[in-house]
């Protein structure tokens, strides 16, 4: 691991919770219960005040969905109620309609009605108890695990007083690590995403389409899409721009088509009951400002600043409908939820927070203000740590992965180690003390060793792809771990795991290779990982690209695939380039830019010898590429 | 434990039944892009492969015609039924009513789903 004077080592325990449940999500809780106990209460009264069958089961089944057919001779279809209950609430979850949870029980509470017969008080009085039971139960069960995680927290608080994380600080005028070259596997993992980027706006072949909801939507598909191509650029090729930076804004502008970001029409309407269509301006939906933000920030980082002038980020509807933004209206956004939501923390899907999705929020925020000198993160940087550290974290260390901003309800499936390693990896550019703890009791123990290989412990979001809902394979979690323990500095255990998965099965196609047992949203990812390096995220977003690369000399225009670009750095003043074939030996010519008008530079690796720099900067260079070629361009 | 098991059974059971309900559903193994061509300075810029149509979104006429359909049903059902007593059951009952007259608004929600997921 590298470490700089700006570095810093920090310790930091788990916070010892006050009291078992945190304020906020004990305030949601309380108001949730309150008022289940009214609709509790008038089902009984309508019981007990003896107003005739109908009314009677319409009661019980306010009481409980189905309680009313169970009392009135249907219990199969009292079960069946609760059962469609409990998958309208999944429903609810996995695309947010918040409407149907209510439907549903409102319409078993109407069909109980209907086909009630007269039942007996004992089924009566067991029925009104079964929300009170289920409720006191889950609290004891949450008490005793609770108490559990108390300890295990300070048995691990022992152990975390004795390690100190290194904070990564500003690189300085030059990077913290060299830029490096890409190898020739690297470079057909690159086609792979390259290919699907280059291909027409309008055009989506290559990528999953199952629904554009969860964690296979096309969107997610685009992000890693840009955060693998703009890593790629920033540890490999910052001084090229040419179809690598094109690739960005493909990313970057297919998530404009409605095709992509028209889910939010359909959450919106049936989850908050509001018709305005708008992905931006309104209290949720990180999942797209968040994440769409990040992209454009990377880009600016690296590349320049079209998306933040006015109308730059339009999300197309229809001929006659869009909606006009920019990098500028998305932060802003991002900045107003988060002073709006009581959690700090703000929705994905209507209702449901994901400490996941806001990290892209904070990371998208830290861009912007780095580019465009805003202080957005640091005005909630506070409460957002805050929120981090009691209402969305576990006593033991283990961050809650979602919670119903309604009704304060989690649940442990989203606490599970695949989670937990894409949000210590994510959290590091704006919470780099939480993220490395999170990563230090990640390894642990969650991560697996065995005959060499390196993995997570099973369970069902470990060995799940979430890019295309595929059971039983780790390639998912080998692929966030490799990202995670590259970004951490861990390079031992990252190139373990990439070896690793590079020796699995592998599909090779014009040149691209991908991998055959993960989905294009977990090849992307891999992708990301493959081009990462010890804070590499943390410094693209936190400290940008030095100032040499935003001003030196540039590769600006080359054939794809004939010229693979393996290497392109300047240190502000020559260009140095190694170039791969990618169809065979060719000669090709290159376009060189921003070098000084009239200026003339010696070239070494091409035909000719000199260049002189045409007025506007640039110059063309005929090459022969048979080979690795690198290439020189320096002033004389 | 029991959840996990509960939940992956749940994501084994749907990702099953949506591949088998929404036609084209199932990723293809190891897919790939067509090759990109970009020309080198100064030559005309090649795409590959046939974009497609962004108005792709709009036609989709059987989950309009369910959409349409599926209200007017409910709709027709509630007037001509209530209404103006154009038809009615010979034995109704308030079940076979219900579900007579919801049947229009779950084929709403099919076509409107089916237009979601298509998005």
């Amino acid at each position: 691991m590298t470490t700089l004077a700006t570095d810093e080592r920090v310790r930091l325990l788990l916070p010892t919770p006050q009291r078992a449940t945190p304020p906020t999500t004990a305030r949601r809780q309380r108001r949730a219960i309150l008022t289940y106990g009214a609709l509790w209460s008038l089902g009984a009264l309508l019981g007990f005040l003896d107003l005739g069958t109908r009314w009677t089961a319409a009661g019980l089944g306010l009481a409980f969905p189905g309680g009313g057919l169970a009392w009135g001779g249907q219990p199969v279809l009292g079960v069946v109620a609760a059962l469609t209950f409990v998958l309208a609430v999944f429903i609810w979850w996995a695309t947010g309609p918040t409407v149907l949870p209510p439907l549903v029980w409102a319409a078993s509470i109407a069909l109980g009605a209907l086909l009630a017969d007269p039942g007996s008080t004992t089924t009566q009085v067991a029925v009104l108890a079964v929300g009170p039971a289920l409720i006191a139960t889950a609290r004891l069960t949450y008490l005793v695990r609770h108490t559990g995680q108390v300890r295990a927290g300070a048995r691990i608080n022992e152990r975390l007083a004795e390690v100190e994380f290194v904070i990564t600080g500003s690189p300085g005028l030059d990077v913290r690590v060299p830029v490096t070259e890409h190898t020739e596997d690297d470079l057909r993992h690159l086609r792979f995403a390259l290919d699907l980027a280059l291909q027409p706006l309008e055009s989506f072949e290559g990528f999953t389409r199952i629904d554009q909801f969860r964690e296979a939507a096309t969107r997610y598909q685009l992000n890693a899409l840009g955060y693998a191509l703009a890593m790629a650029q920033f540890t490999r090729t910052p001084a090229f721009t040419g179809y690598l930076a094109e690739g960005q804004r493909n990313a970057i502008e297919k998530m404009l088509d409605r095709r992509t970001w028209g889910y939010w029409a359909i959450e919106n309407a049936w989850g908050n009951l509001r018709f305005d269509r708008d992905p931006v301006d309104n209290s949720e939906n990180i999942m797209l400002t968040g994440f769409h933000g990040l992209m454009i920030g990377m880009y600016g980082t690296l590349n320049d600043d079209r998306y933040a002038q006015p109308g730059a980020v339009t999300y197309r509807w229809s001929d006659r409908a869009d909606y006009a933004h920019d990098f500028g209206t998305m932060a802003a956004a991002l900045h107003r939820n988060v002073q709006g939501s009581p959690f700090a923390l703000f929705p994905c899907e209507p209702n449901w927070i994901y400490t996941v999705c806001n990290t892209f929020g904070m990371n998208a925020m830290l861009s912007h203000d780095r580019l465009h000198g805003t202080d957005y993160f640091a005005d909630v940087e506070g409460r957002l740590r805050e929120s981090y550290e009691t209402e969305f974290l576990r006593p033991d260390g283990r961050i809650v992965g979602v919670r119903s901003s309604h009704l304060g309800l989690s649940w442990n499936f989203w606490s599970g180690p695949a989670v937990q390693i894409t949000t210590s990896y994510w959290l590091h550019a704006a919470l780099p003390d939480v993220a490395r703890r999170t990563w230090w009791l990640l390894r642990e123990r969650e991560l697996l060793h065995e005959d060499g290989r390196t993995t997570t412990r099973p369970g069902v979001s470990a060995r799940l792809d979430p890019g295309s809902y595929q059971l039983g394979t780790d390639t998912y979690s080998k692929v966030v771990t490799l990202m995670a323990a590259r970004e951490h500095g861990d390079e031992e255990l990252a190139s373990a795991i990439q070896r690793d998965l590079d020796q699995g099965d592998v599909a090779e196609a014009d040149g691209a290779r991908r991998y055959s047992d993960g989905s294009t949203f977990t090849n992307l990812y891999a992708a990301l990982g493959r081009f990462g390096r010890h804070s590499a995220l943390r410094d693209l977003v936190v400290f940008g690209a030095p100032d040499a690369w935003r001003e030196g000399p540039v590769l600006a225009e080359v054939a794809y695939p004939d010229v693979l670009v393996a290497k392109a750095v300047t240190d502000g003043r020559a260009l140095d380039l190694v170039l791969r074939p990618g169809a065979g030996p060719v000669r090709t010519a290159i376009l060189v830019e921003r070098l000084r008008p009239g200026q003339e530079y010696g070239v070494t690796g091409a035909a000719q010898q000199s260049i002189v720099a045409r007025p506007d900067g640039s110059a063309v260079i005929e090459i022969d590429l048979g080979g690795r070629l690198e290439l020189r361009i320096a002033p004389r | 434990m029991g959840c996990c098991v509960a939940l992956a059974a749940v994501i084994a059971v749907v990702r099953r039944a949506w591949f088998a309900i929404v036609p084209g559903g199932a990723e293809a193994p190891a897919s790939f892009a067509p090759p990109a061509r970009r020309p080198a300075p100064g030559a005309t810029a090649l795409a590959v492969g046939p974009p497609t149509p962004i108005t792709a979104r709009d036609s989709h006429p059987v989950a309009a015609a369910f959409i349409v359909g599926g209200l007017a049903w409910f709709a027709i059902g509630i007037i001509g039924m209530h209404g103006f007593g154009w038809f009615q059951w010979a034995e109704a009952s308030l079940l076979t009513d219900t579900a007579f007259h919801v049947s229009g608004l779950w084929a709403a929600a099919i076509g409107g789903l089916a237009l979601a997921v298509r998005a």
